[in-house]
C-alpha cells in the first residue's frame, strides 16, 4: 500500500508545481484542448441520438394502439396482465403465495411458484411510482406501454455494449439498428405484454456488465452483471442461454490461450453472485444448482479455479510441480469419480434428456406433440431471416469477419454470442428475437468499419494517390459507397416500418378486413364472446375450450377454465382433446366428470378466418391420442388419407363433438351466392353433414360473425 | 525416494518459496482464504453426514463462504503488484471498495436464504 500510494501522490503533485512556475505568454492553447471541445461535441451527439432513438423506438411500436385501442394482445399477455393485477391490488406477499383456483379446473395452479415474476414486478413498480407522484395511470396502460418503454433502454445498453467491444460510432449505429429491427419489434409492440419485452433488455444488460468486467477486471462490474442476471432470471426462462453462453465464452478464452486474471475475476464473481441470485426466483428454485441444464457454469467455474491454482503452484513450486501434480491428480481423480458416482446413485444429478432444452440441442428429435404443435416452435424458414432482420443478415458475417481480425476480448465475446444466437435462430422461429440484437451489433461493426474507411477517403482522397485524377477517382468511389450506405439505411427504415405496420401490429384478438367498398370491417367477436360469458353465466361456471383460449377467457370473462396456454399438464389437455374428438355421448360423460357447464369453440368458416378450431383439430386429436389410445388420427382422415369436412369426410370426423359444435345450424346459412348453403369459406367446401340435432348440449350464444360459439351442457334429466 | 520424503520435499519447497515471495498483506488475504475454504468444507461435511434438511440454509451458508473466498482471491489478485499491468486503472482503494460492495450483496442475500 505504502509504495504504490506514495508514487501516485508524488506523480500528482509534481506536474502542478511545474505548470504554475513555467506559465508564459507562449502557452497557446494546445491541440489537446481542441480535442476536448471535439469530445464534448461527440458527447452531445451521442446524447441527442440516443434520446431520439428512445422516442423512435417508442413511437414505432404504437401502430395497434392508434388503429384499435390500448388493449392487451395475443394470449400469454392476458395471463401476465391478470397476474400483474393480482400483484398490484393484493400485494407482493399475496402474489408470491397466490394459488389460482380459476384455472385448470380440478387442479388449480400455484402461480406464485410457476411464473417468472420480473415482468409483473416491473409493472407494479412503475405503477406504484406513478401513483406516488399522483399520476393515476391505469394498470392496463402501464402494461400496454411497458414494452415500447424498454425498447429505448435496449437501444441504450446495446450502445454501451458495442462501444466496449468496438467503438462509439459502431455503438450508435447498433443502437439505431436495434431500436427498429423487426425481429425485436415482433415481441415488443405496445400491447404485447410478454416476458420478452423486458428480457431482451435484461440479456444485453447482463452481457454489457460482463464485457465491461472482463475488459477492466473490476469486481463492481461483475457484481453489476450479477444483479442484471438476477433481473434476467426473474424476467424470462431464456436466462438459461446466458448461464450457458458465458461459461462457453470463458472456456473458449481459456482454450485459445487468452486466460487472464481479469477473466477469472469477472467470471468467478459473476458465477457466485449470479447463482445465488437465481435461487431467489421460486420457479427456478434449487434447479439452479441441481438441474443438468445449469451444469456448464459450475464446471467452467471449477476449471477456472483449477487453472488459477495451477498457476499459483507453478510460481511457488517450480520444478517440483510435475511431481506434485502426479500425486494430486491420482488422488483427486478417484475422489471426483467417486463423488460423481454417488451423486448419480443418489439421484442428485439428473441426466434425463427430454424437454424443451434438449429439443433445441437436437431439433430432429421432435417427438412430444404438445411442443411440436406450437407454431412459433417450428424451424425457421429462410425467408423470415430477411423479413426480421432486413439487410443486417447480409452484413452480419462481415461484422464477424472484422471481429476475427480485431481479436480482442470484447470482439471474441460478440463472435461467441453471434454464432450461438444464429444457431438458435435457425432452430425456432421465436428465437430470432435473441438473434436480432447481436445481428444489429455485428452489422453495425461492419458498417462502422467500412464507412469510417470510405468517409476518410471521401474527405481528402486516398493518401497513396499522388495523381490528382486518381485522387478524384478514389474520392468519387468513396462518395458512392457512402451514398449506397445512406440508401441502405433509408431502405432499412422503410422496411422496418412497413413490416411493423403490416405484420406485427395485430392484436390477434381484434381482426380487420376490407369490405366490398373498401371500408374497414372490424371483427371484435372474441371480446363479444368473452363478454357474453362474463355477463350471462354463473360466477362459478366452468368453461371448456381448447387450451389456446384459456388465458384470454380467464382474463376477460373471469370464469374458471379447464386448460390454458401454460401447458403444464399434458394429460389434462389430452382429456379435453379426447372429449372434443369423441362422439356426443362419450364427450358428455367426460364433461359431466369434469363439471363442465359451457363449451367454447372458435369457428372461422362464416367469414373465412383460417386460425379456427377445425383447422387446428388434428392437434387435439394427436395430443389426445398420445395419452388415450382409442383416439387414432387416421380415423379422422378419409380413405384417401385426406383431412376433409365435406361429403368426403370420415364418419368419425362427422360424428365428433368439434364438428358438431362448429357446424351446428351452419347448413342453413348462405355464405356465398355462388355456392349452396353451408359453404365453409376456409376449407372452401360445402360441409358434409348439414342437418343434425344436438342432444346433450344446446347452443347458448354465437357471435355476430359466427367466430365464437358457446354451448351450454344440459343437465341430466330427472328420473321418474 | 519414499513417498513421504517426496511429499515433505514438495511441502518444504512450497513453504520456502511462499514465505519469500509473498508480502505480509497478501498473507493476510491468504489466511482469510484458507479460513473460508475450511469453513465451506466443514459445511459440506456436515451436510453429507447429518443431512441437508433446510437446504436453503445450507446453500446460504455455502455460498456465503464460497463467495467470500472468491472475492478475497480476486482482491488478492488485484492487490498483487505483479498483476498491476492486467488491471489498468484499478487502484487498491477501488479494489477494496468493489470487494466491500460484492461482500454486502453476497452476505445480504445469504442471510435472506438462511431464513
Amino acid at each position: 500500500m505504502q509504495k504504490r500510494g506514495k508514487k501516485e501522490k508524488d506523480e500528482v503533485v509534481k506536474p502542478k508545481v511545474e505548470k504554475t512556475v513555467n506559465l508564459t505568454l507562449d502557452d497557446l492553447p494546445d491541440p489537446s484542448e481542441l480535442k476536448m471541445k471535439e469530445s464534448t461535441l461527440q458527447i452531445m451527439i451521442i446524447f441527442l441520438v440516443l434520446g431520439m432513438l428512445y422516442i423512435v423506438a417508442f413511437c414505432l411500436r404504437l401502430f395497434s394502439v392508434l388503429r384499435y385501442e390500448s388493449i392487451i394482445h395475443e394470449f400469454d399477455p392476458h395471463f401476465n396482465f391478470r397476474a400483474t393485477k393480482t400483484l398490484v391490488y393484493d400485494g407482493v406477499e399475496a402474489f408470491y403465495n397466490w394459488f389460482d383456483t380459476l384455472v385448470w379446473y380440478p387442479l388449480g395452479r400455484w402461480v406464485g411458484h410457476t411464473v417468472y415474476p420480473g415482468l409483473m414486478l416491473t409493472s407494479g413498480a412503475i405503477y406504484h411510482t406513478l401513483h406516488f407522484f399522483h399520476f393515476p395511470i391505469d394498470i392496463r396502460n402501464v402494461c400496454v406501454f411497458l414494452a415500447p418503454l424498454f425498447a429505448g433502454n435496449t437501444a441504450l445498453v446495446t450502445y454501451i455494449l458495442t462501444k466496449d467491444c468496438w467503438d462509439s460510432g459502431a455503438g450508435l449505429i447498433a443502437a439505431a439498428f436495434v431500436a427498429i429491427v423487426p425481429g425485436y419489434i415482433s415481441r415488443s409492440v405496445a400491447g404485447s405484454y410478454d416476458n420478452e419485452a423486458i428480457a431482451i433488455f435484461a440479456i444485453i444488460n447482463t452481457f454489457m456488465g460482463f464485457v465491461k468486467s472482463v475488459k477492466t477486471g473490476s469486481m463492481k462490474w461483475a457484481a453489476y452483471s450479477a444483479v442484471a442476471y438476477c433481473y434476467m432470471v426473474h424476467a424470462w426462462g431464456g436466462y438459461i442461454y446466458i448461464i450457458n453462453l458465458l461459461p462457453v465464452y470463458v472456456y473458449g478464452m481459456v482454450l485459445i490461450g487468452r486466460y487472464s486474471h481479469r477473466l477469472y475475476v469477472a467470471y468467478s464473481t459473476f458465477y457466485v453472485l449470479g447463482t445465488l441470485f437465481s435461487l431467489l426466483v421460486p420457479f427456478v428454485g434449487f434447479a439452479a444448482v441441481f438441474s443438468n441444464t445449469h451444469m456448464a457454469a459450475p464446471i467452467v467455474f471449477a476449471l477456472l479455479q483449477f487453472h488459477n491454482i495451477m498457476g499459483f503452484l507453478r510460481m511457488h513450486l517450480g520444478d517440483k510441480l510435475a511431481l506434485f501434480f502426479k500425486k494430486m491428480v491420482s488422488f483427486l481423480a478417484s475422489g471426483a469419480i467417486a463423488i460423481f458416482a454417488a451423486c448419480l446413485a443418489l439421484g442428485v444429478v439428473d441426466i434425463t434428456k427430454t424437454g424443451r432444452f434438449f429439443y433445441m440441442l437436437n431439433p430432429a428429435a421432435n417427438t412430444i406433440p404438445i411442443i411440436a404443435s406450437i407454431s412459433e416452435h417450428q424451424a425457421t424458414p429462410w425467408s423470415s431471416f430477411f423479413f426480421d432482420l432486413s439487410f443486417l443478415v447480409l452484413l452480419m458475417p462481415v461484422g464477424m469477419y472484422f471481429c476475427f481480425r480485431e481479436w480482442t476480448d470484447g470482439a471474441i465475446f460478440l463472435l461467441t454470442y453471434g454464432i450461438t444466437a444464429t444457431y438458435f435462430g435457425c432452430v425456432m422461429t421465436r428465437l430470432i428475437l435473441v438473434l436480432a440484437p447481436v445481428a444489429c451489433m455485428l452489422a453495425a461493426i461492419a458498417v462502422s468499419r467500412t464507412l469510417s474507411l470510405f468517409m476518410r477517403d471521401a474527405q481528402r482522397g486516398s493518401k497513396q494517390d499522388r495523381n490528382a485524377v486518381s485522387n478524384a477517382a478514389s474520392k468519387t468511389v468513396a462518395w458512392c459507397v457512402t451514398m449506397l450506405f445512406g440508401f441502405l439505411f433509408l431502405f432499412y427504415v422503410v422496411h422496418c416500418t412497413w413490416i411493423t405496420s403490416e405484420a406485427y401490429s395485430s392484436p390477434s384478438i381484434i381482426l380487420q378486413a376490407n369490405g366490398a367498398n373498401g371500408q374497414r370491417v372490424i371483427f371484435d367477436d372474441y371480446r363479444e364472446g368473452y363478454f357474453w360469458l362474463q355477463t350471462n353465466t354463473a360466477e362459478d361456471a366452468k368453461i371448456m375450450s381448447w387450451w389456446d383460449y384459456g388465458y384470454q377467457m380467464a382474463s376477460m370473462s373471469n370464469r374458471t377454465t379447464l386448460v390454458d396456454n401454460n401447458t403444464w399438464n399434458n394429460t389434462h389437455i389430452a382429456t379435453v382433446g379426447r372429449c372434443l374428438a369423441s362422439s356426443e355421448e362419450d364427450c358428455y360423460r367426460i364433461m359431466k366428470k369434469l363439471d363442465v357447464d359451457y363449451v367454447l369453440v372458435v369457428f372461422g368458416g362464416f367469414i373465412g378466418y383460417s386460425s379456427d378450431d377445425i383447422n387446428k383439430f388434428l392437434w387435439p386429436i394427436r395430443i389426445g391420442g398420445s395419452v388415450y389410445p382409442m383416439i387414432k388420427e387416421k380415423d379422422y382422415l378419409n380413405d384417401h388419407g385426406e383431412y376433409r369436412v365435406d361429403a368426403g369426410a370420415s364418419k368419425r370426423m362427422m360424428n365428433s363433438m368439434m364438428y358438431k359444435m362448429c357446424y351446428h345450424r351452419f347448413g342453413e346459412v348462405q355464405t356465398s351466392y355462388q355456392h349452396p348453403t353451408g359453404f365453409d369459406r376456409v376449407r372452401n367446401a360445402v360441409i358434409g353433414r348439414k342437418d343434425f340435432k344436438l342432444s346433450k348440449i344446446q347452443e347458448a350464444f354465437t357471435t355476430e360473425h359466427w367466430m365464437v360459439r358457446i354451448y351450454r351442457v344440459k343437465k341430466e334429466p330427472n328420473r321418474g | 525416494m519414499a513417498p513421504q520424503a517426496d511429499a515433505r520435499s514438495i511441502f518444504v519447497a512450497f513453504k520456502k518459496s511462499y514465505d519469500e515471495k509473498t508480502s505480509p498483506r497478501l498473507k493476510i488475504c491468504d489466511a482469510f482464504i484458507t479460513f473460508f475454504l475450511l469453513n465451506a468444507l466443514l459445511l459440506f461435511a456436515y451436510c453429507v453426514l447429518v443431512g441437508s434438511f433446510p437446504f436453503n440454509a445450507y446453500l446460504g451458508g455455502l455460498f456465503a463462504n464460497l463467495g467470500m473466498l472468491i472475492f478475497t482471491v480476486s482482491l488478492r489478485m488485484q492487490a498483487a503488484p505483479a498483476n498491476t499491468p492486467q488491471f489498468q486503472g484499478i487502484s487498491i482503494e477501488n479494489s477494496f471498495c468493489d470487494y466491500s460492495l460484492c461482500a454486502v450483496l453476497l452476505l445480504f442475500t445469504s442471510v435472506h436464504f438462511m431464513g
